[in-house]
C-alpha cells in the first residue's frame, strides 16, 4: 500500500543513495511549506472572490490602508522558514560537493572506489580502476545500434519483469502467462526489420525457447529464471556499473564543451569542464537499473547523452571490474606516451636546459611549489599537472610553459604507472 | 554656479534664443532633467567598462607573472603623455563650458576646438603604440600574440584584455570627439549662452568620464612592473 | 484647446506621422504591436518544442531544428517580448499620463529607443532566417543552437549566426537602457505638483525600480556579448578553456545581467497588478509603503544573487552558500507583495471584469512560481533539479504566469484608454479562463518531469527507463496544455482586434480607476490633458 502511494506520488526518482534521504526530506519539507502557503493565499483569494463579489455599484469599501503587525508577521514567519531551508540545503550540499567527505561513508574496511568520468560530445567514458576505458553508450544511441540493456526494444515494455519479480509471490499467474503469449506473437520482436535485423534475428530462437520455458516456472525458481533471462538478453558492458554499499567517487572532466553528469536516483549532479576535474560522490543503497543524464546543452546529440547505470552487489562488481579488458601492459603504454613528454621532461636529472622538471625520483616525492607551499606528488597531483599544468607550478618553473594535455583518464593512469619506475619496467607480481 | 535665468537678456546679434521644449514647464526643469539623464548614461558607461575591469582583476590574480611580463611591452612614457593630453583636454573642456556661461562665443568655440585637437593627439599617440605592437606581431592572429611554448603562457590573455580595454576606450574617445565637434558647430552658430548651455555641459560630462576611465587604465596597464 | 473628437490617433494622419512621431502614446502603440508579433513568433517555436516532446522518440523535427527551436524561443521571448512588453508598450503609454506630464523627459530619445529596438529585432530575424538560405548553408552555417544562454565554449565553436544574434541582443540592450533612462528622469523631474514619491501610483514605483535595473545591469550583458564576439572572431582566450580561459567567467558575466533581467521582467508586472487589484476591488491598496519599498528592495538585492544559476558550475561551496542565502532574501519582498494584494481583496467590492480575471490568475500562478523557486534556491534540492524541467516550469510560472499574464491584464485595462473602444467582456473572460487552464496543464506537469530527472533541452526521450511512465504521461499532458493555451491566446487577441472595429465607445473612466490617466478622455488628446493638470491632492487608490 505504501508502495502504491509512493508510486502514485511519482515526484521522486527511486531513492538509491545515502543522499536521497536528506534531499528528499528537504524536498518534502519545502513541499509542505508550499502547500501551506498556496492553500492560504489561493484559498483566501477564492474565499474573498465569493464573499466580497460586488453586489451593487454603490458599495463603499472601508479604507484599510495598512497594518504594521500583519506586515511584521508575514515577513518574519517566511524568514524563519527560509532560514531553515537554507541551512538544511547548505549542509547537505556541502557534504555532496566535498571530495573528502566520502571518507565519512566508508565501512570498516575503509574502502571507496575512484572512477573517472569523461564527458564528450556525445557520450560518457567511464574508466574503472586498473582498466581500459569503458564507453557507456547512451540509451537511444544504444537502441539504434542494437546494443541496449534490452536487446529487444519492446520486450521490456511488454514484460515488466522487474516489477513482477517484486510484486508476485508465487510468480506465476494467468495474466502473466497471457502476457508472455502476447510477446511470442509480437512481430516487432520476432520479425525484426531494418539495420539491426540480422543482429537481432540471431537470438530469436533462444528467446522463444526461454519465454516458453518461463511459463512453466513458479515460486523462487521463477524469480531466478526471470533474472537470468534479463541478464541473458542484455549487454551489461554498456552499463555504468557501481557496487552496492561502497562509496564511489567520480572524478570528472570534459573533452570539449561544458557537460553535466547527473544521476537522478542518487540525487547528484555536477558540471564538467575541459581542463578541470570536478568531483562528486555517492554511496548506492539499492540495487537496480537507473539512468544518468547530461544536464548542460552541448550540441546536437545532447539529448542522447543519457545512459544506464546499474548498482550490483559487491562481489558482482569486482567480478565485472576484473572482466574489463585492460591494456596488455600499462607500463609499456605509459612509456609510449612518455615520448611526447620527453621534449621537456627528462628521466636522468641532468640539467641540460629542458623546460620542465625531471621525472627522476619524482613519484611520491614532496615538491616545492612556486608560491612557497609544498605538495606531495601523488596520483591526484600528477593528474592535475597534466590537465591544468599551471594550477600548481614547481619552484623554478614559474613561467609555466606547459600547455594543458587533454589525455583520457586511462592514458593518465598509464603515464603514472610509467612514472613510478621510469627507468626499469616493474616486475610482474 | 548660475543656472538658467529666463530674465536674462539674450544678445540676439550673436546668439539664437531658444525656447523650452513643450513638454517641460520651466527651463530649470529641462536643464535638470537633461543633466540627470546624462549622469545616468555615464553610469551605464561605467558598468560597461566595469565588466572589463572585472575580467582584468580575475585574470591578473590567476596569472600575475603574465601581467608583469606583458606590461614590459607597453611604453609607460607614451602612456604618461596620453594621460597628460587627456587631463589637459578635460581642462579645456571645462573652460569651454565656463566661457559659454559667460556669453563668450569665440572663447567657447576655441576651447572646444582645442579639446578636439588634444583628443586627436591622444589618438595619434595610440596609433603609434598600436603600430609598434602590430609590427612586433602582438595582435590577435599575429605570431607573438599567443606566446604558446615560449617562456610565458597565457600572455595572450594579457594582450586580449589590453586591446579590449584600450580599444573600447579609443572608440569612446572617437565618439566623444564627434560629439564635441557637433557642439562646436552649434556654438559657432550661437546656440549657447548664459541661460542655455546644457549640451556643452553634457558633452563635457561625457568627456570627463572618458578621461577618468583612462586615468584608471593607465596605471593598471602600464605601471604594473 | 482641442476640437471635440480629436485625440492622439487622429491628431495627425499618415504613415510618416507615425514613423516620425515623438508622442509617447504612439511610440507605445508601435512597441505594443511589435511585442505582440514576437510573442506569437516565440509561441510558434514553443509549439514546435511541445509537439516534438509529445511522445517518446518522436522525430517531428530533427535534432538540429529542435535545438534551434528552443534557442530562438528563448531569445525571442526574453529580448523581444517580455523585457520590452510592459515597460515599453504599456509603460510608454501610461507613465507620462499617470505622472501628470505631457510626455516623457526625452521624447526624441524615446523614438530612437524604438528604432534601436526595430534594428535589433531585424538583425535577430536575420540571424534566424539566414541559416536556412542555400548560400549560407554552403558556407557551413547551421541554425542557432546554443540556447538563449549562449554558454561558452559551446557558443564559441558552434557554427552559425552567433555573432549576428549577440549583436542583435547588444543593440536591443541599448533600447532597454534608453527607455529605462527616460523613465527615471521622467519620474524624478516631471511629476505633477503635489505628487510626492509616496503619492505616486504603484505602477510608477515598479517601473522606477525596473528602470534602475535596466540602466545598471544591461551594460554588463553588453560587454559580455562583446567579449563573446571577440572570443569567436579573435580567439582572445578569455572564455575558452582550450586557450587557458575560463568558461565559468562567462557564466558569471552573463548571469550578472540576466538575473536582474528577470526582475526587469516581473517588477512592471507587479506594478500592473497593484493597479488592477485596487481598481477592481474599489479599495485602497493594502500596504502601499510595503509594496513600494519592496520594489526597491527587490531591485537592490537582485544584483547579488546571480550565482544561484551556477550552484553546479564548480564555483566554491562558499560562493554557493552566499548566493543561496541572498536568494532567499530576494524572495521575501515578493512574498510580502502577494500578502498585501490578497489583503486588499479583504472587504473589497470585487468586480470580475477581464483585467481582474487576469490579476487573480496572476495571484494564483505567481504564487506557484515564487514558491517553487524555494526548491531551486535550496542548495541540496537544486542539485537534483538543476537543468531539469522543474526549472523550466518554475520560470514559466513566474515569467508567463507572472509577467505575461500581468501584461494581458494591463492590456485589457488600458485598452479602452488607448483606443477608446470597449472589447467584449464575456469573450475576454472566457479567453482568460482558457489561458489559465491551458497554462496550468502545460506547466504544472513539468514539475513532475523535472523532479524525476527529465533534463532540459532534450530532443527526445526513451520510453523505457524507470521513470518512463511519468515522463510519457506528463510530457504528453504538457503538450495538450500548450495547445489549449495557444487557443486561449488566439481568442484573446482576436477579441481585442475586433473591438477596434465594432467595440462600444469607451468612457473616460470605464473601470472607476483613481489614477490620473482616468481623468483624461479615451483616447487621450495629443497633449494628454486638456489644459493644465491641477496639483495633486489625494493619494492614489482613494475611493472614499
Amino acid at each position: 500500500m505504501a508502495n502504491m502511494i509512493h508510486r502514485l506520488a511519482f515526484t521522486y526518482p527511486p531513492d538509491a543513495s545515502t543522499f536521497a534521504k536528506d534531499t528528499d526530506s528537504t524536498f518534502t519539507f519545502i513541499t509542505w511549506v508550499c502547500i501551506f502557503f498556496f492553500v492560504l493565499i489561493v484559498g483566501l483569494m477564492f474565499y474573498y472572490m465569493v464573499k466580497y463579489r460586488r453586489r451593487s455599484e454603490d458599495e463603499v469599501t472601508p479604507h484599510i490602508s495598512h497594518n504594521l503587525a500583519l506586515e511584521v508577521v508575514w515577513s518574519v514567519v517566511p524568514i524563519i522558514l527560509v532560514i531553515y531551508m537554507f541551512y538544511v540545503g547548505y549542509k547537505a550540499y556541502d557534504k555532496m560537493m566535498d571530495p573528502i567527505a566520502i571518507i565519512e561513508e566508508v565501512g570498516p574496511d575503509g574502502k571507496y572506489i575512484d572512477l573517472y568520468v569523461n564527458g564528450k560530445q556525445w557520450s560518457w567514458d567511464i574508466t574503472y580502476p586498473n582498466s581500459e576505458v569503458v564507453n557507456s553508450i547512451s540509451s537511444l544511441r544504444a537502441m539504434e545500434n542494437g546494443k541496449t540493456g534490452w536487446k529487444f526494444k519492446r520486450l521490456k515494455e511488454r514484460l515488466p519483469l522487474l516489477d513482477l519479480v517484486d510484486a508476485s509471490e508465487n510468480g506465476l499467474n494467468d495474466a502473466f502467462k497471457a502476457k508472455v503469449d502476447e510477446v511470442l506473437k509480437d512481430k516487432s520482436i520476432f520479425s525484426p526489420e531494418g539495420e539491426n535485423a540480422d543482429f537481432l534475428k540471431e537470438d530469436l530462437p533462444g528467446l522463444k525457447k526461454d519465454l516458453e520455458a518461463l511459463k512453466t516456472y513458479s515460486g523462487d525458481e521463477f524469480k531466478l529464471e526471470v533474472k537470468s533471462l534479463y541478464k541473458k538478453y542484455s549487454t551489461f558492458s554498456d552499463y555504468m556499473t557501481v557496487p552496492l554499499g561502497i562509496p564511489v567517487r567520480l572524478n570528472m572532466t570534459s573533452n570539449d564543451v561544458i557537460h553535466s553528469f547527473a544521476v537522478p536516483a542518487f540525487r547528484v549532479k555536477k558540471d564538467v569542464i575541459m581542463n578541470r576535474t570536478s568531483v562528486i560522490w555517492f554511496k548506492a543503497t539499492k540495487p537496480g537499473l537507473y539512468i544518468y543524464t547530461c544536464n548542460e546543452m552541448c550540441g546536437v546529440d545532447h539529448g542522447h547523452m543519457i545512459g544506464y547505470l546499474r548498482v550490483v552487489p559487491q562481489d558482482e562488481y569486482y567480478k565485472f571490474e576484473k572482466s574489463l579488458v585492460g591494456p596488455k601492459d600499462p607500463w609499456e603504454e605509459g612509456k609510449k606516451l612518455y615520448a611526447a613528454c620527453s621534449a621537456c621532461h627528462n628521466l636522468d636529472g641532468a640539467n641540460d636546459g629542458k623546460s620542465g622538471p625531471t621525472w627522476k625520483g619524482l613519484w611520491g616525492s614532496t615538491r616545492e611549489l612556486s608560491d612557497g607551499t609544498t605538495a606531495v606528488v601523488d596520483e591526484e597531483y600528477i593528474r592535475e599537472s597534466i590537465l591544468q599544468p599551471n594550477a600548481k607550478k614547481a619552484k623554478g618553473y614559474e613561467n609555466g610553459v606547459m600547455p594543458p594535455q587533454p589525455l583520457t583518464s586511462a592514458q593518465i593512469k598509464y603515464i603514472i604507472k610509467f612514472m613510478q619506475s621510469p627507468n626499469q619496467k616493474p616486475e610482474k607480481k | 554656479m548660475s543656472t538658467h535665468d529666463s530674465n536674462i537678456e539674450v544678445d540676439k546679434s550673436q546668439f539664437l534664443e531658444r525656447n523650452v521644449s513643450h513638454h517641460f514647464e520651466t527651463a530649470d526643469q529641462e536643464m535638470d532633467s537633461c543633466k540627470l539623464g546624462m549622469w545616468l548614461f555615464l553610469l551605464t558607461e561605467i558598468l560597461l567598462f566595469g565588466g572589463l575591469f572585472v575580467a582584468y582583476v580575475v585574470f591578473r590574480s590567476w596569472h600575475p607573472e603574465t601581467w608583469e611580463a606583458g606590461a614590459e611591452h607597453l611604453d609607460w612614457k607614451m602612456g604618461a603623455v596620453n594621460t597628460g593630453i587627456l587631463i589637459t583636454s578635460s581642462l579645456t573642456m571645462a573652460l569651454a563650458i565656463r566661457q559659454a556661461q559667460l556669453n563668450d562665443k569665440k572663447g567657447t568655440v576655441l576651447l572646444l576646438l582645442a579639446t578636439v585637437i588634444l583628443a586627436a593627439g591622444f589618438l595619434v599617440v595610440k596609433y603609434f603604440e598600436y603600430g609598434h605592437k602590430f609590427h612586433m606581431g602582438i595582435f590577435p592572429g599575429g605570431e607573438n600574440y599567443m606566446f604558446a611554448g615560449r617562456h610565458l603562457s597565457n600572455e595572450h590573455i594579457y594582450f586580449s584584455i589590453y586591446y579590449m580595454m584600450t580599444g573600447l576606450h579609443v572608440l569612446h574617445v572617437i565618439f566623444g570627439m564627434m560629439a564635441i565637434i557637433w557642439v562646436t558647430f552649434r556654438a559657432a552658430k550661437g546656440h549657447f549662452y548664459s541661460a542655455y548651455y546644457t549640451p556643452v555641459e553634457n558633452v563635457g560630462l561625457y568627456w570627463h568620464l572618458v578621461d577618468l576611465i583612462w586615468i584608471f587604465l593607465f596605471p593598471l596597464l602600464y605601471l604594473t612592473k | 484647446m482641442s476640437e471635440a473628437g480629436t485625440n492622439y490617433i487622429n491628431h495627425e494622419k499618415g504613415l510618416k506621422s507615425w514613423l516620425t512621431t515623438v508622442d509617447h502614446k504612439r511610440i507605445g502603440l508601435m512597441y505594443l504591436w511589435s511585442v505582440i508579433i514576437f510573442l506569437l513568433a516565440g509561441g510558434l517555436f514553443a509549439l514546435m518544442i511541445r509537439f516534438q516532446l509529445a511522445k517518446p522518440e518522436l522525430d517531428f523535427i530533427s535534432k538540429q531544428t529542435y535545438n534551434q527551436a528552443f534557442t530562438l524561443h528563448g531569445v525571442i521571448m526574453v529580448f523581444l517580448f517580455i523585457i520590452p512588453s510592459i515597460p515599453a508598450a504599456l509603460g510608454n503609454f501610461v507613465l507620462p499620463i499617470q505622472v501628470g506630464a505631457k510626455d516623457v523627459a526625452f521624447p526624441r530619445m524615446n523614438l530612437a529607443s524604438f528604432y534601436i529596438y526595430v534594428i535589433g529585432a531585424l538583425l535577430a530575424l536575420a540571424a534566424i532566417i539566414l541559416p536556412y538560405l542555400p548560400s549560407f548553408q554552403e558556407a557551413g552555417w547551421k541554425p542557432l543552437d546554443a540556447g538563449w544562454t549562449f554558454y561558452a565554449p559551446y557558443s564559441k565553436h558552434t557554427q552559425g549566426p552567433v555573432i549576428m544574434m549577440t549583436t542583435a541582443a547588444f543593440i536591443l540592450g541599448f533600447s532597454s537602457i534608453f527607455t529605462g533612462l527616460n523613465f527615471i528622469v521622467t519620474i524624478h523631474k516631471l511629476r505633477v505638483k503635489g505628487m510626492t514619491w509616496y503619492k505616486m501610483p504603484l505602477l510608477l514605483w515598479s517601473i522606477y525600480a525596473t528602470s534602475i535595473l535596466q540602466v545598471l545591469a544591461t551594460p554588463v550583458v553588453g560587454i559580455t556579448l562583446l567579449l563573446l564576439i571577440m572570443e569567436r572572431t579573435l580567439d582572445i582566450g578569455i572564455f575558452d578553456p582550450a586557450l587557458g580561459g575560463d568558461p565559468v567567467l562567462f557564466q558569471h558575466f552573463f548571469w550578472f545581467y540576466s538575473h536582474p533581467a528577470v526582475y526587469i521582467m516581473i517588477l512592471p508586472g507587479m506594478g500592473v497588478i497593484s493597479e488592477l487589484i485596487s481598481t477592481f476591488s474599489k479599495k485602497v491598496i493594502f500596504g502601499y509603503n510595503a509594496i513600494a519599498n519592496s520594489s526597491i528592495a527587490i531591485a537592490v538585492i537582485s544584483f547579488f544573487v546571480w550565482g544561484h544559476h551556477m550552484f553546479l558550475s564548480q564555483q566554491t561551496t562558499y560562493s554557493s552558500m552566499v548566493f543561496s542565502f541572498l536568494t532567499f532574501g530576494v524572495a521575501i519582498p515578493s512574498a510580502i507583495k502577494i500578502f498585501n494584494w490578497v489583503a486588499t481583496l479583504h472587504r473589497g467590492s470585487l468586480d470580475f471584469k477581464t483585467p481582474m480575471c487576469y490579476a487573480l490568475s496572476f495571484l494564483f500562478l505567481f504564487t506557484i512560481g515564487g514558491l517553487t523557486g524555494l526548491y531551486l534556491g535550496t542548495l541540496s534540492t537544486d542539485v537534483m533539479l538543476h537543468d531539469t524541467y522543474f526549472v523550466v516550469a518554475h520560470f514559466h510560472y513566474v515569467m508567463f504566469g507572472g509577467t505575461a499574464i500581468a501584461f494581458f491584464g494591463g492590456l485589457h485595462y488600458w485598452w479602452p484608454k488607448m483606443y477608446g473602444k470597449m472589447y467584449n467582456e464575456t469573450v475576454g473572460r472566457i479567453a482568460c479562463l482558457i489561458i489559465f487552464v491551458g497554462f496550468n496543464i502545460t506547466f504544472f506537469s513539468q514539475f513532475f518531469l523535472g523532479s524525476t530527472g527529465f533534463p532540459r533541452r532534450y530532443h527526445s526521450y526513451a520510453g523505457d527507463s524507470h521513470v518512463a511512465e511519468t515522463w510519457r504521461s506528463m510530457s504528453g499532458l504538457s503538450t495538450i496544455g500548450a495547445v489549449i493555451l495557444g487557443i486561449g491566446i488566439a481568442i484573446m487577441f482576436i477579441n481585442l482586434i475586433i473591438s477596434l472595429k465594432t467595440g462600444k465607445k469607451a468612457p473616460k473612466n470605464p473601470w472607476g480607476g483613481t489614477t490620473l490617466e482616468w481623468e483624461t478622455q479615451s483616447p487621450p488628446v495629443h497633449e494628454n490633458f486638456e489644459g493644465d493638470v491641477p496639483p495633486l491632492e489625494k493619494a492614489p487608490y482613494t475611493y472614499s
